[in-house]
């Protein structure tokens, strides 16, 4: 301390400090307490026809931080609709995450529920036929209901450094803090939610966790190689529904926070998934050209 | 065999070289478990005629703190998955005809597994009164020939145990908060698509069965023959013309495998 002008500059430094993260965790955090509301429609004005998606914004290289806002950016240009990003950090949907989206005066939440909602509005043509649409049905589960986990978990070590990439607008001297603070949290979350539906292995078994969810992620990664073969995309010579989801996990664990590598980069970036990764780029380069990145 | 042990320590303390113990949760009068894991796992090991024994416990647990779990030559191998990788490696046993169709059956074994029981237990559990969880314990209970002599009795063992709320934060924490009608919604997707892709095959992936096909036998089977008076949107599902070719592949893949033991026999296979 070397003297009173430094005491009360770095106390306002510190109030600061405070203030701007009170200021997106606090409406966050309220809307939690306060209970069921029945949700208001965000757009007040809305144009016929264009779907609202609400997200979590993205980084320099990818268009979110969630693999689920990704999906649905992708499929929603995929199949040429238009669309509006909004990009928030304290909203949600009706089940209580994100995305969701606004169409018509009408909020629809759930990316499954999301796709098929919009399939069946913009009566589209998701695969080509049946026996295609069956597979990539349960590809896609596989992807979000089982690598997705095994990937939370693997990743939750460096999700301080993904929470960082994320933060718009927060003054850069906050930015250890943050990684410390809100990655402690957001491992916390992502643990969890990988916990409940893998199951929870006691702390000096933890390494064996590890290796095994290491072993079932690669495993799941080599079939989804021995799936796409050959072929272009996944289920053919055309992306479908499907890809979408795989450039989602993908996106936001692979592209979007390069800096923050774990398990998902040695594998990708091992000769034995060079297939798998090329078939990433091409499914990136085809659906969003060059805007696979955060755009407000 | 209803109380659990300290963990680390075999269950089975003179166990008989190669034979699997299953330690799992017990089933009802018309189901031989009422998770669908051990049943998977037990389908499996008669589906390879595999030497095991069953172990019925409540409150046991393996290394994942689930069950089933099994022990084998003194070593405790947790998590349904897990076990049938490793037993298929011990055994060298010829799962699949070719590396394609063992990567769609991969695909649709993690569907089933972990978005098809979701929905199913949620439809079960949340949306239904709590008198049918309370239903289902005493069917249980009767089963295994343990008394328990009241209604209020069983809302006292709905709190201790805590069945209700786990199953579901494991669900909401997974899927998210949707409603009933979307939940029904997304298991008639999952049915319908599982049934198109079994098509006029005799099993999932065609003329041989596969462990994915004990997968669909633990999924659908307990959901469906656990307690038949418990009709839940799955039964609807089944019962109707829609999902005619599936319910009789379901009856096949029970008949076939576990014949009349489907049915609960005591403890001790």
């Amino acid at each position: 301390m070397l003297g009173c002008d430094c005491c009360c500059i770095s106390s306002f430094v510190y109030l600061v400090g405070v203030l701007t993260i009170a200021s997106k965790v606090v409406p966050f955090l309220l809307k939690k307490f306060n209970g069921e509301k029945p949700l208001e429609l965000q757009e007040k004005i809305f144009k016929k026809d264009v779907v609202y998606l609400y997200q979590f914004g993205g980084t320099p290289t990818a268009s979110s931080l969630s693999p689920f806002c990704i999906k649905i950016e992708a499929f929603l240009r995929l199949h040429k609709l238009k669309f509006e990003r909004r990009n928030t950090f304290s909203d949600r949907g009706q089940n209580g995450q994100l995305p969701f989206i606004e169409l018509n005066g009408e909020i629809h939440s759930d990316s499954q529920i999301i796709i098929r909602r919009l399939t069946q509005t913009f009566k589209l043509q998701a695969y080509p036929d049946e026996q295609t649409a069956a597979i990539g049905h349960a590809v896609d589960r596989l992807i979000d209901n089982h690598t997705f986990n095994l990937l939370m978990m693997s990743k939750h070590r460096v999700v301080g450094e993904v929470v960082v990439a994320g933060a718009d607008g927060v003054p850069s001297f906050l930015l250890p803090l943050l990684a410390a603070v809100a990655g402690r949290y957001m491992a916390g979350v992502m643990t969890n939610r990988a916990q409940v539906s893998i199951g929870k292995f006691k702390e000096n078994e933890y390494n064996e966790l590890l290796r095994h969810m290491e072993m079932n992620c690669r495993n799941d990664l080599l079939q989804l190689q021995t799936i796409l073969g050959k072929k272009k995309f996944l289920l053919g010579d055309e992306p479908t529904a499907v890809d979408c989801t795989v450039l989602g996990q993908f996106g936001s664990n692979y592209f979007a926070v390069p800096s923050a590598r774990f398990y998902l980069h040695d594998l990708l970036d091992s000769s034995e998934f060079a297939p798998l990764k090329e078939y990433d780029d091409r499914v990136k380069t085809q659906i969003f050209g060059d805007e696979f990145c955060h755009r407000k | 065999m209803i109380l659990g042990k300290k963990e680390g320590k075999l269950y089975e303390e003179n166990y008989e070289n190669d034979v699997v113990y299953l330690f799992q949760f017990p089933g009802t009068k018309t189901s031989p478990s009422i998770s669908p894991f051990s049943v998977k796992v037990e389908a499996f090991y008669r589906l390879h005629n595999i030497k095991y024994k069953k172990r019925n416990t409540i409150l046991g647990r393996g290394t994942n703190g689930r069950l089933p779990f099994v022990e084998l030559n003194g070593e405790i191998i947790s998590d349904s998955q897990i076990i049938i990788r490793r037993l298929t490696e011990k055994m060298q046993l010829q799962a699949y005809q070719d590396a394609q169709s063992a990567a769609v059956g991969h695909t649709i074994d993690r569907m089933l597994d972990n978005h098809t029981f979701k929905t199913v237990h949620l439809c079960l559990i949340i949306h239904s009164k709590l008198d049918k969880l309370g239903a289902l314990i005493e069917r249980i209970a009767l089963s295994n020939r343990v008394v328990i002599p009241s209604a209020s009795a069983n809302k006292e063992i709905h709190s201790r145990v805590d069945f209700h709320s786990r199953l579901e934060s494991r669900v909401t924490t997974s899927i998210g908060s949707i409603t009933e009608e979307q939940y029904k919604e997304l298991l008639r997707n999952d049915v319908l698509q599982l049934q198109t892709i079994l098509g006029k095959n005799k099993f999932l992936l065609g003329e041989e069965p596969t462990s994915f096909d004990c997968t669909a036998l633990g999924q659908l089977g307990v959901a469906y023959y656990t307690t038949p008076s418990l009709r839940t949107s799955l039964h609807d599902l089944l019962d109707s013309d829609e999902c005619t070719d599936l319910k009789k592949y379901v009856e096949r893949r029970k008949e076939s495998i576990y014949g009349i033991e489907f049915f609960y026999a005591h403890a001790k296979a």
